[in-house]
């Protein structure tokens, strides 16, 4: 076999076929704005969005955040009036409630522990969001709207269709992280930087419209659309999956979004947390996939393909390390083949594989990537910490088949995820107050699955 | 399509209906995730199979027979119709004053005799000339020839005046052992050949010694351009063997993981189609140091004649024993059977190169045949076509 179908499947198709989609996007939206920018200054128009800061409801659910909320709700009264910002408390024990009511924005409590999606749709309910706002900012308390945000999103609701923005996310890189630590947040970083460019943005282009995640921390939906989205149905362990596919399930209208749009939010930092945050993610978007069977749209034929790579390659991955060892350990100890079964296993590898090309294959594609990255980004350390990445890979893959069958163990009634029970300690971080995450699920931050 | 304007309400709550549409919807989408998973297993095992095996299945299979075996050869070839397209019998040599010549001119009548019965089969025969002289290879002849510009002219002449007048397919050229400083002339006799044969509609072949990079391991190696000599020869023939031979230690004759590197190799080099593998058919019996072919009926013989218990090694997969002889002698043989020589023919399958040829003919294991046939099935048309591109 030679290396450049290993090469593709650890750079994605997927990434392929939409960054050339992407690229067009950028070629005609530039040159669309310059024409449109030219008649509007002949006829002398402002461009003014017909949707403005003031229509922007911001509904923050949260559980527990008293040592975060008051800053959050700070940042973002910055960006909009303070009397647009709803808090949602969800099963607070602490002075979440009393903080964010002394902070002067509309603040109420779940009557009962219901968990976040349960919050957000209570919220919406209780607030009046729909008939009071034209747009909602769906924002988690340890997430940022970086200024320029609503600039580059509002724009976006002009044309009717569109019915959700989603925002571009970021990690927070903080200082006097572990080596681990680093790792996994310039992994996360590595993976946002990619699969928004490389997929995201050319799904979201005016004439295609096929994107499978909006953010639910960081984005905004019409409001009017959002009686139409059933936002908690039982059993799901993340609501965000499945408010975007119930987007498209009930053709509700389109998705858009822009690099432009940054929010800022803190991942795992160490691999109990990664480990359990990814494992959510995973199962919330096979339960999600299980709960919309596919229809002859653009969308599900993305959506196919996208996760028949996404299975593909976890296949591919977790088998990477048996196939190193099955070629490399009969090198070094030919003893081993006398083990019982392993001598044919290892002549059918070594007739389709050969371990330099193997392992050049995938270090080539994983670092052709990383420089990716780093060029985007423009931090060398994404390439100081390249060969550390591909570990995450075989992680990432073998945590998406591990949960893939739990997507039917939950399959009636209502079941909790047992993460919401469980209240997760997140430890300490230098230079930023600890935050105490979540009887509500510590907010999934939205997956870009493929990588 | 779009809603846009939409009323807010709150939607309906489920009717009975809903529950059913629901369990629908799940069964829905657990028939879409099981057949992602089942059609990811089958992307996985079936796309690394099809480009393993190349875009073209190889088609061609070469007898080498040496002229030692001209009586019995011919025979093998007859009784096994349909398993070989091209025949190489290794008869020609060089004499002093590089003329060509047969390798071994007692045995003219059988020689004579064997190759009317190969021509009479149908198969292209592509005669092999190697630089023995008396017997013996022989360096002197062929550094006349390669470095005196008349006498390389005159040379290739001779080749293609025998070619015609024998009316062979094409010329099958082993000349082995050249120093390094030879690189440059070997390459220009090869491409002055090579067009000079195929003025005349013939093919050129050439017998390379295996090696994993350019300088390999010797200086026979580095006289060897293997993509210069591949991008003007019609077919490539890497002897992939003597990786332990009658000067090593014991050891297999063409280990399994070399074999691999050497195609890999080869495949950088030139084109894949043009490259035929060597796979040998005898080993040897070392002794005292020292190591003597033994074909297979030969080890089959011995391990039978000293109660020996023949080994097979999964790492060269090469069959092994060792005995002690009358004298009380130690030997190691390290020879090759139907398996062994099955593991180097689906390795040539997965490369995707054009063949093998199998060195030599000579009382090898008698599953032998049905094994290239299982592994390297030629079509019905192909026969015949080994030689034309």
């Amino acid at each position: 076999m030679s290396w450049w179908p290993i090469a593709l499947i650890v750079f994605g198709v997927n990434f392929t076929v939409w960054a050339a989609i992407g690229l067009a996007r950028l070629i005609e939206e530039t040159w669309r704005k310059r024409s449109l920018r030219k008649k509007l200054q002949q006829r002398g128009y402002g461009v003014e969005p017909s949707i403005t800061v003031q229509d922007v409801a911001v509904l923050i659910p949260a559980h527990n955040e008293e040592l975060v909320i008051k800053d959050s709700i700070e940042a973002i009264a910055a960006l909009v009036p303070r009397c647009n910002i709803h808090v949602v408390s969800d099963g607070s024990t602490d002075r979440t409630v009393e903080l964010a009511q002394q902070a002067g924005v509309n603040v109420i409590s779940t009557r009962t522990n219901v968990g976040k999606a349960g919050a957000l749709e209570e919220a919406i309910d209780r607030f009046d969001l729909v008939d009071r706002f034209r747009a909602v900012l769906l924002l988690d308390a340890d997430t940022a709207i970086q200024p320029g945000y609503f600039d580059a999103a509002l724009p976006f609701f002009d044309d009717p269709k569109v019915v959700a923005v989603a925002g571009a996310v970021r990690t927070r890189h903080e200082r006097g992280l572990s080596l681990i630590g680093k790792v996994l947040v310039c992994h996360r970083q590595r993976i946002y930087a990619i699969s928004q460019r490389l997929l995201k943005y050319g799904q979201t282009w005016r004439f295609t419209n096929a994107t499978h995640i909006v953010p639910g921390f960081a984005s905004m939906y019409r409001t009017s659309v959002l009686p139409y989205i059933e936002m908690n149905p039982p059993g799901l362990v993340i609501e965000d999956f499945n408010m975007t596919f119930e987007v498209y399930a009930k053709r509700l209208g389109k998705v858009a979004f822009t690099l432009g749009a940054v929010a800022v939010t803190q991942d795992p930092d160490n691999l109990r947390d990664y480990i359990r945050q990814i494992k959510r993610w995973g199962l919330g978007l096979w339960q999600t996939v299980r709960r919309h069977p596919p229809r002859l749209t653009l969308f599900s034929a993305m959506l196919t393909v996208l996760l028949l790579e996404l299975l593909t390659s976890s296949m591919f991955f977790v088998l990477l390390p048996l196939l190193v060892v099955m070629l490399a350990v009969p090198a070094v100890y030919p003893e081993a083949l006398s083990w019982p079964g392993l001598a044919t296993v290892h002549t059918d590898v070594a007739e389709h594989m050969n371990l330099r090309v193997l392992l050049l294959a995938v270090t080539g594609a994983d670092l052709a990537l990383t420089c990716l990255v780093a060029v985007i980004e423009r931090k060398l350390r994404f390439v100081a910490l390249w060969i550390f990445f591909p570990f995450l890979r075989v992680l990432d893959a073998a945590v998406a088949l591990y949960v893939f069958p739990k997507a039917w163990l939950s399959s009636t009634g209502r079941w909790t995820s047992p993460a919401r029970r469980t209240v997760l300690e997140r430890p300490a971080l230098a230079g930023r107050v600890a935050v105490s995450a979540a009887v509500t699920a510590p907010a999934p931050k939205s997956v870009e699955w493929v990588e | 399509m779009t809603k846009t304007s939409i009323e807010p309400r709150r939607p309906d709550v489920p009717s009975p209906g809903g529950r059913r549409s629901l369990r629908l919807r799940l069964l829905g989408g657990s028939a879409f995730l099981i057949v992602l998973f089942l059609g990811a297993v089958a992307l996985l095992v079936t796309v690394p199979r099809m480009l393993g095996s190349g875009d073209k299945p190889a088609t061609l299979v070469v007898a080498s027979l040496p002229f030692w075996n001209l009586t019995e050869g011919p025979n093998i070839l007859a009784t096994n119709p349909g398993t070989f397209n091209e025949v190489s019998p290794w008869i020609y040599g060089l004499a002093r004053n590089g003329r060509i010549v047969a390798q071994a001119p007692e045995v003219t009548a059988q020689t004579r005799d064997g190759m009317d019965r190969l021509r009479k089969l149908g198969i292209p025969v592509v005669p092999s000339i190697a630089n023995r002289t008396n017997g013996q290879w022989a360096y002197e002849p062929l550094a006349d020839i390669l470095h005196d510009p008349a006498a390389m002219s005159r040379h290739i002449n001779d080749i293609v005046a025998l070619v015609q007048r024998e009316n062979y397919a094409g010329i099958d050229i082993d000349y082995e052992d050249l120093p390094a400083t030879d690189r440059q002339v070997f390459t220009s006799f090869i491409t002055d050949l090579a067009s000079a044969l195929h003025d005349k509609g013939k093919v050129l072949t050439v017998a390379l010694f295996a090696k994993t990079s350019d300088a390999g391991e010797d200086q026979r190696n580095a006289g060897q351009d293997y993509a210069a000599i591949g991008a003007a020869a019609d077919e490539v023939r890497l002897m992939a063997y003597d990786y332990h031979w009658s000067e090593s230690p014991p050891g297999p004759v063409a280990p399994m993981p070399w074999v691999r590197d050497v195609l890999t190799y080869a495949k950088s080099q030139m084109p894949a189609d043009k490259i035929v593998l060597g796979v040998p058919l005898s080993g040897y019996d070392w002794v005292d140091g020292k190591g003597e072919v033994v074909t297979w009926i030969q080890s089959y013989g011995r391990t039978s004649k000293y109660h020996a218990t023949v080994q097979y090694d999964r790492l060269s997969e090469s069959p092994s024993f060792k005995y002690t002889d009358e004298q009380g002698r130690q030997h190691e043989v390290w020879f090759e059977n139907a398996d062994s020589t099955a593991l180097k023919l689906q390795a040539a399958k997965a490369a995707g190169i054009r063949g093998v040829y199998l060195w030599m003919i000579s009382s090898e294991d008698d599953r032998t045949w049905a094994t290239v046939r299982k592994i390297i099935p030629l079509h019905p048309t192909s026969s015949g076509e080994g030689t034309s591109r």
